[in-house]
C-alpha cells in the first residue's frame, strides 16, 4: 500500500460523519468533577438498534437507487417498507461516531457539562449525593462507593442519514428532536478518589420529543393521488442500564462503556396514512478518552 | 582433579611448614650476628619455658529455664541478616506525602516505559508505512497499561524507584490505546470488513 496514511486520516474523518443519534451514551462516574477541576475528553460510539438493523436488512434488497430514480414513485408494498426503515432510522439510527465533551465542578458536589454529539448539542447537570468530594491526591478512602444523579438535555435538527441518498429529496422527511435523560450512577473507585478510575454503573431513564414533517415530490398513492406532506409529533420514555470502567491515572483515563435502552417508539404515520407502531433494544457501545486539568490536591 | 589439586598444595604447604622456622632468614641473621651454629640456635629457640603451675577457680554456671516468651521467638523463622542489617525501604516523606525509596527501582516501571516507547515508534509506523503496525502498538499500549498501572501502585505502597517511568508510560500508553482501537475499527471499515457483532454489521 503506497498511501496508507491517506487512508488512515479518510477512515478516520469517516468516522466524523456520525448520524443522529440521541446522545445517551453514560460514561460519567458517580463522584462529580471536584470544584475548580475540568475533565474533557473524546468518545467514539456506535448505535446499536437492533430492530432498525433488521429493517434495514430488508431495505438493501429493495433498491433504493432504482425507487429514487423512478419519474413518479407510487405508494406499493416496496415503498411501505422503505418508508419503515427510513422512519426507524431516523428515530434510532444505526450508526458510529464520536462526540466531544466538557465538564466541570462549578460547586461543591454539583458538576456541568456540555457534549457535542454529531448534530446534538447536550447539556448536562450532575449532583453527587454519596461518597467524598475532594480531588486526586487527597489522602482518603480508596474501597469508596459514590453516587449521584444527572440530568441531560440535548437537542438536534436533522433529515434522512446518506443511506437513504437521493431517496431524501423524493420523501422530504424532516426531522427535529429533543431528549432528556435522567441517570442515577453508582460508582466503586479504584484508588483514592478515583485515582486509578472506577466501575461504574447505574439505571437510567429517558424521554425524547420527536416533530417530524414530509414533503413527497412525484409520489402518488394507489389511487394515482399525489401524497402531500404531513407534520407529526411522537414522544417515548426509553430505560435502561449501563456500566462503564475508567481505568487510567491521574490525568488521562480510557473509558470503555456500555448503555442499553428498552423503548416503544410509538405509532409514526407513513406516506400512505398507515400508522406504523415499533419497539426495540438499542446497545450503545462506546470507548472514551478522558483527560482531567486542574490542581492534584487541595 | 580438583581434589588432588587440593592435597597436592596441602602437601606442599605441610613440609613447607616444617623447614619453615630453621630455613627462616632472620633466625639465620641472629645466629650469624651471636656466631652460634644454626642447629644450636633452633635449639635454644625451641626450648619451652616451664611456667610455675596456678590454681584458677571456674565460676559454678546456673542453668536457668527459658522463659515463654523466649521459646517463642527462637522457633519464629530465621529472618536473612541482609535484611534486618540493610533495610530496602526508606520511608522518606516528601512532596504530596508519598514515601519514596532510594534503594529498588521497579522492574515493570521498565517495561512500561520501554513498551510505550515501542508503542510510539508503532504509531509512527502505522502512520508512514502501513496501517497494519496499529495491531502492533496496540499490543505495546496493552503492555504499558498493564505493567505501569501495576508499577505505579506498588511504587506509591513501597516507595521504589521509577514513578516517573511508569506515569510517563502510562500517559502515552493510554491516548495511543485508544488511538489504536479506533484506528484498526476504522481501518476494517475501509477495507470493507467492518465490525460484526451478533448478527450486526456496523459500517
Amino acid at each position: 500500500m503506497l498511501v496508507p496514511y491517506k487512508i488512515l486520516v479518510v477512515c478516520l474523518a469517516v468516522l466524523l460523519f456520525t448520524a443522529c443519534a440521541a446522545p445517551r451514551v453514560i460514561n460519567q462516574s458517580g463522584k462529580v468533577t471536584p470544584k475548580g477541576n475540568v475533565v474533557a475528553g473524546a468518545s467514539y460510539t456506535a448505535n446499536v438498534p437492533v430492530r432498525t438493523a433488521i429493517l434495514m436488512g430488508k431495505i438493501v434488497e429493495q433498491n433504493i437507487s432504482d425507487l429514487a430514480n423512478k419519474d413518479s414513485i407510487t405508494v406499493d408494498g416496496n415503498l411501505e417498507t422503505i418508508n419503515k426503515a427510513a422512519v426507524a432510522y431516523a428515530v434510532d439510527p444505526f450508526s458510529s461516531g464520536y462526540d466531544f465533551y466538557l465538564r466541570a465542578g462549578i460547586a461543591k458536589r454539583f458538576e456541568a457539562g456540555y457534549k457535542l454529539a454529531g448534530k446534538a448539542n447536550t447539556f448536562m447537570l450532575q449532583y453527587q449525593f454519596m461518597g467524598t468530594t475532594g480531588n486526586i491526591g487527597t489522602v482518603g478512602k480508596s474501597t469508596q462507593l459514590y453516587g449521584s444523579v444527572a440530568l441531560q438535555y440535548s437537542w438536534q435538527g436533522y433529515k434522512l442519514p446518506n443511506v437513504f441518498g437521493e431517496l431524501q429529496s423524493r420523501l422530504g422527511y424532516s426531522f427535529k428532536r429533543n431528549d432528556f435523560l435522567l441517570p442515577l450512577i453508582f460508582s466503586y473507585s479504584f484508588g483514592e478518589e478515583e485515582e486509578y478510575g472506577c466501575l461504574a454503573f447505574g439505571v437510567a431513564a429517558s424521554y425524547s420529543r420527536i416533530t417530524y414533517t414530509t414533503l413527497p415530490d412525484r409520489v402518488f398513492n394507489d389511487k394515482n393521488e399525489p401524497v402531500f406532506g404531513v407534520k407529526n409529533k411522537q414522544g417515548f420514555a426509553s430505560f435502561g442500564a449501563f456500566i462503564n470502567a475508567k481505568v487510567g491515572y491521574k490525568y488521562v483515563y480510557l473509558i470503555p462503556a456500555c448503555s442499553m435502552f428498552y423503548q416503544n417508539y410509538g405509532t409514526y404515520k407513513l406516506l400512505n396514512g398507515d400508522n406504523f407502531n415499533f419497539k426495540g433494544l438499542t446497545i450503545i457501545p462506546s470507548l472514551s478518552l478522558q483527560f482531567r486539568l486542574g490542581k492534584d490536591y487541595e | 582433579m580438583l581434589r588432588c589439586l587440593v592435597i597436592l598444595i596441602l602437601v606442599f604447604f605441610t613440609s613447607c611448614s616444617g623447614g619453615l622456622y630453621t630455613h627462616y632468614p632472620k633466625v639465620r641473621q641472629q645466629a650469624k650476628e651471636k656466631n652460634l651454629p644454626e642447629k644450636q640456635f633452633d635449639k635454644i629457640t625451641l626450648k619451652h619455658e616451664t611456667l610455675p603451675t596456678k590454681r584458677i577457680s571456674i565460676p559454678s554456671a546456673t542453668v536457668q529455664s527459658p522463659i515463654k516468651i523466649e521459646i517463642e521467638q527462637s522457633q519464629l523463622p530465621l529472618i536473612p541478616q541482609k535484611q534486618i542489617n540493610a533495610p530496602t525501604q526508606k520511608t522518606a516523606i516528601t512532596g504530596d506525602g508519598r514515601p519514596r525509596d532510594a534503594t529498588h527501582y521497579n522492574k515493570n516501571a521498565k517495561v512500561a516505559f520501554v513498551a510505550a516507547i515501542g508503542a510510539l515508534t508503532f504509531f509512527v509506523a502505522g502512520l508512514l508505512i502501513h496501517p497494519a503496525f496499529l495491531i502492533a502498538m496496540f499490543l505495546c499500549t496493552l503492555l504499558a497499561f498493564v505493567k505501569g498501572i501495576k508499577a505505579i501502585r506498588k511504587i506509591m505502597k513501597t516507595g521504589e524507584h521509577g514513578r516517573y517511568k511508569a506515569e510517563f508510560a502510562l500517559y502515552v500508553a493510554i491516548p495511543l490505546l485508544f488511538l489504536s482501537i479506533v484506528g484498526i475499527i476504522a481501518y476494517l471499515s475501509a477495507n470493507g470488513t467492518g465490525l460484526q457483532i451478533g448478527n450486526v454489521f456496523i459500517p
